[in-house]
């Protein structure tokens, strides 16, 4: 039997690149405070916080410090939330609806809680749950969802699909030591226990869709394309990180890696497909040939490993006349200032390390990255009726890009 | 669609209790048929064994490329610089003072007293000038020598000459100075000799008789401000100073608004005659590969700078502006500059192809179209015993320039030692050329019998572009003889069998808002047929069509709605689309052809 039409085609060529897979670096390290600095925060996170930004930094850390509870997030889209709530409260997108997806789609959220983590002395231990999720829908891609083929004589590139999924949560211990002979210095470490919940990806995505009808003689829909997905229902690993800080009076200069040496392992319920097409449209010209499409799919239940790309960090800090001065630069977030007012600034005696008592606290920062946000800015507040710290922060570059968390904590005073 | 609900989820979970799955509508466009009918398909059983074969193949013209004609012309354009045409703008100072007691030395001893009358005196001092420390000496081109004078004596001065003695003598006259007044003077340098150090004498008399106090103190000062502001020729140390320098070079041959270039070289070549360095700023924001800078010592200095995908968006579309501006801290050593050392400044462009243009043309570009020669076989035919009489020659030429090309072709027969020519010339618009000529002329060339055809020209462009480097002209051209042609029987292309169409089930399954059927038919025969299109859930039984539409001669582009929604509810739908040529008594060419092509446009809604 001869086959000729088949819309099925299309459908699932739309569907095949709905997600796809970015290699990720997860910076789960969110603190209320972290925040409203702009997150130049490695020279000056103390206690529990110290655990994801500069382990190093708990040899100068109050001596103990507990997290009730700190809820993070970050957006970064092309649209804003709010756009994405009109959306969602129609439940059917007119042309207008649809024209917001004209240039493709970016979406990064990532979203971190933690609770129960403390530090004593100059060992923490963390626990915290993230979720990164990141989705980039070219617009060749967002038209043939949205509008379908109804442009002739165009070529649909489906390069550059990218997407990803990961949920897990890890549990760190963290630990450090002044080095008495060197003077100022610490040196810290973490070893974290990463487990995962869901990974889901695509990636790698390839090829193309043509419709021709009146700039060539044929008419015909051809194209081939593919890509790899991953999708795992469980998975664990381990990480480390290293940190180094030099503190004085008035000045903190420190350095720190995260991820170093980090593998994640996924190996339950995964499924791996290396997905591809080829379809030659149907030779209408000579009425008598079969429309032909190659549908290939390779899948392997085999586990797969990732590793996180390191985060590495050198940051600074001055204190001076009740006010405190933050800077970091990194990689990829590239260059952060912040301010804060009064100073929260860790008294470095040598019999006892102070911890100042403020019940405001003002903060401001800047931030300048390469993809998540150009220029953000950052506020900040905290309030800290003693023992109970609440600190909110918020950095935003625009109403589409945008990322915050609230902490709650408790650290007693001298 | 699951997975595009997830997308969804992934936006709103934990945010709203209850996501609402989103929909909207698409179109899809799904080809139904795509036919060619070409007339020489058609009566190629019918055509007589004659000579029509030997001229219905057309002449292919190669691919010509609009971006071997995207270059600009190289360009050199040299600047001269010689010492005046570098402003110094330097200022100098300096004060000379003769007090009385010096002036006239016999009050000397009568000093704190009054002397009830001075007699006639005169008085003639020297001193040393020293204003210039940059320079040994210099000719001035224009700078002035302001000199002002303070009669601080307790008398009038009645004349005073004062005489500057700098290689060349400056000689300034003041007629009358008061008693604690100032005169001031201005002399013009333009063409003195100066040196760096000068000596200044000053005559003066005075004849004013009264009682005065004697001060032996008081003094006449005599302030010098030498202001230089460009010099011909110089010995010392190059002084520090700023020029700028507007330089401009024409482009050709193109005017242009706005061009990308590929690549290109840019150099420079200065030749620096003066013992000191500079700095060269050029600014030039009309071209995004500038601004640039570069340090010129002493001598030649060469420079080049490799451009690619640069733009050029000139203000004065055919010449690109250049502010420069040369500055130098000052010379390192002593050195003799005069008249005829000159800055030379080179600036040339070359090999500068453009990958797009937006511009015009003042002169004609010509792009040779490469010949292309066909030997004519006629199979120990002999010709020369049939005369047609009628002919038609064909152009057809694509052009993707936006611009107004002209194509030159040259056809020629070859036959022994004698030969007939044919010539063609036709202004190209953008898109497809398509034209039939007939007449005499063409007749008789294929009447020649030729041996051999060749056909060449040309391309040639000017006047206003708008082109990327991508753009290209091609075609063909070719002789054609029309054929009467009858067709007795209706002609029927169809398939040999009904097509099977798998409706998928997003379609089943959601709402079909409309379908229509997109038709579009190019014939360029006199014939006339029909077209229909059948979709039916039986393949044993079609059933009427459920679509027909004639066609004629010339263009038709129809979208028409037509009512299947329920059939695409169908698991399967069987289609067939026919095609008939009705009977006609025509004149046709071999090369025309009747396109017909359909597609079923069918919008739907996603995720509902």
């Amino acid at each position: 039997m001869l086959r000729i039409m088949r819309c099925r085609i299309l459908f699932s060529v739309f569907s095949l690149f709905t997600f796809s897979s970015i290699f990720s670096t997860i910076d789960a390290s969110f603190s209320g405070r972290s925040e409203g600095l702009g997150r130049s925060y490695s020279a000056i996170a103390t206690g529990f916080d110290a655990v994801s930004c500069n382990p190093a930094n708990l040899a100068i850390s109050p001596d103990f410090s507990f997290n009730i509870l700190t809820l993070g997030f970050e957006y970064n889209s092309n649209l804003s939330i709010a756009e994405y709530m009109s959306l969602y409260s129609k439940g059917y997108f007119n042309d207008t609806d649809k024209k917001m997806f004209d240039n493709g789609e970016k979406l990064n959220i990532l979203g971190s809680a933690q609770a129960f983590s403390f530090s004593f002395k100059n060992f923490a231990l963390a626990a915290y749950a993230y979720t990164d999720n990141k989705v980039n829908i070219p617009q060749d891609v967002t038209d043939i969802l949205f509008w379908g083929n109804k442009d002739l004589d165009r070529v649909y590139s489906l390069e550059n699909i990218e997407g990803n999924n990961e949920t897990g949560f890890a549990v760190a211990f963290s630990g450090a030591r002044k080095l008495e002979r060197r003077g100022n210095f610490s040196l810290g470490g973490t070893i974290r226990y990463l487990h995962g919940i869901s990974y889901l990806s695509a990636s790698d995505s390839y090829g193309s869709l043509t419709t021709t009808f009146y700039s060539a003689d044929e008419t015909k829909i051809y194209g081939n394309g593919g890509m790899k997905t991953k999708y795992a229902e469980g998975g664990y690993g381990v990480g480390a990180d290293f940190g180094m800080i030099y503190f004085s009076e008035n000045c903190n200069i420190g350095v720190s890696i995260i991820n170093l040496f980090s593998v994640m392992t996924w190996d339950k319920g995964v499924v791996q497909s290396d997905m591809s097409f080829e379809l030659d449209s149907v030779d209408l010209e000579t009425f008598d040939v079969d429309s032909s499409l190659e549908w290939e799919e390779d899948t392997n239940d085999g586990p797969f490993i990732l590793h996180p790309k390191p985060i590495f960090r050198i940051g600074g800090a001055m204190k001076k006349k009740g006010l405190l001065i933050t800077s970091e630069f990194g990689y990829p977030q590239l260059f952060a200032i912040g301010i804060e007012y009064p100073s929260l600034w860790v008294e470095h005696s040598e019999e006892k390390i102070k911890y100042p008592s403020h019940l405001i606290v003002l903060r401001g920062g800047m931030t300048f990255t390469d993809s998540r946000f150009w220029f953000g800015f950052g506020i900040g507040l905290g309030i800290r009726p003693v023992p109970i710290n609440l600190d909110i922060g918020i950095r935003m570059s625009s109403a589409s890009h945008i990322s915050g968390a609230i902490s709650i904590s408790v650290i007693p005073r001298d | 669609m699951k997975k595009y609900y997830l997308i969804f989820l992934l936006l709103f979970s934990g945010c709203l209790d209850a996501p609402v799955p989103p929909s909207w509508d698409a179109t899809l466009n799904l080809p139904l048929v795509s036919k060619n009918i070409l007339i020489k398909d058609i009566i190629e059983d019918t055509l007589p064994p004659d000579s029509l074969s030997l001229f219905r193949e057309g002449y292919e013209i190669d691919t010509i490329w609009v971006g071997d004609a995207l270059k600009l012309d190289s360009i050199i354009e040299d600047t001269f610089l010689t010492l005046k045409d570098i402003p110094i703008n330097k200022s100098y100072r300096d004060t000379a003072s003769f007090i009385l007691g010096r002036l006239l030395p016999w009050v000397v001893p009568h000093h704190g007293e009054t002397i009830d009358s001075i007699p006639d005196t005169s008085f003639n001092l020297c001193d040393t000038l020293t204003f210039i420390d940059d320079f040994q000496a210099i000719l001035v081109d224009s700078g002035e020598l302001r000199l002002i004078v303070f009669n601080g004596l307790p008398i009038e001065i009645d004349s005073l000459c004062i005489t500057i003695i700098a290689i060349d003598t400056i000689q300034i006259k003041f007629p009358y100075i008061p008693q604690n007044q100032s005169r001031e003077r201005t002399c013009n340098l333009a063409g003195y000799n100066l040196s760096g150090s000068c000596s200044l004498i000053v005559d003066g008399w005075s004849r004013k008789k009264y009682s005065v106090l004697i001060d032996t103190l008081d003094n006449i000062s005599i302030d010098t401000k030498l202001t230089l502001n460009r010099l011909r020729s110089m010995i010392g140390k190059f002084p520090a100073c700023t020029t700028d320098v507007s330089l401009s070079f024409a482009l050709s041959p193109y005017r242009i608004n706005l061009a990308v270039v590929d690549s290109g070289m840019f150099n420079l070549r200065i030749w620096n005659p003066v013992r000191s360095p500079f700095n060269w700023l050029i600014q030039g924001g009309e071209c995004s590969f500038l601004p640039f800078t570069c340090n010129i010592l002493e001598g030649q200095n060469d420079t080049s700078l490799i451009v690619r995908s640069d733009t050029i968006r000139p203000i004065n579309p055919d010449s690109i502006g250049l502010n420069t501006t040369l500055l130098t801290d000052g010379g390192y050593v002593i050195d003799t500059i005069d008249q005829l050392d000159t800055f030379f400044i080179e600036i040339n462009l070359r090999n500068f192809a453009l990958s797009k243009l937006d511009g015009f043309l003042d002169t004609i570009i010509t792009i040779d179209i490469p010949e292309v020669g066909q030997f004519i076989d006629y199979a120990g035919f002999d010709p020369t015993g049939i005369v047609f009489d009628s002919v038609w020659l064909y152009f057809d030429i694509w052009n993707g320039v936006h611009a107004s090309p002209e194509a030159s072709l040259v056809m020629s027969g070859i036959k022994g030692a004698n030969s007939i020519n044919l010539y063609i010339t036709e202004q190209l618009t953008y898109g497809d050329n398509y034209q039939e000529i007939g007449g005499d002329t063409i007749t008789s060339f294929v009447n020649f019998f030729p041996e051999s055809i060749n056909v060449e020209g040309e391309v040639s462009l000017w006047g206003s572009i708008n082109a990327e480097s991508s753009d290209w002209v091609a075609g063909e051209i070719g002789l054609m003889v029309p054929v009467d042609f009858h067709l007795n029987d209706t002609i029927i292309f169809e398939p040999d069998t009904v097509l099977l169409f798998e409706v998928p089930k997003e379609v089943q399954e959601r709402t079909i808002l409309e379908t229509n059927l997109l038709t579009y038919i190019k014939n360029s025969t006199p014939l006339s047929g029909d077209i229909s299109v059948y979709i039916a859930p039986d393949s044993a039984n079609l059933g009427p069509p459920i679509f027909t539409i004639d066609f004629r001669k010339g263009i038709l582009d129809k979208l028409t709605d037509i009512s299947i929604e329920e059939l695409l509810k169908q698991e399967e739908l069987w289609t067939k689309v026919k095609i008939r040529i009705f009977p006609a008594h025509v004149r046709v060419f071999t090369r025309d052809k009747i396109i017909v092509k359909t597609l079923l446009r069918v919008k739907t809604r996603i995720g509902d």
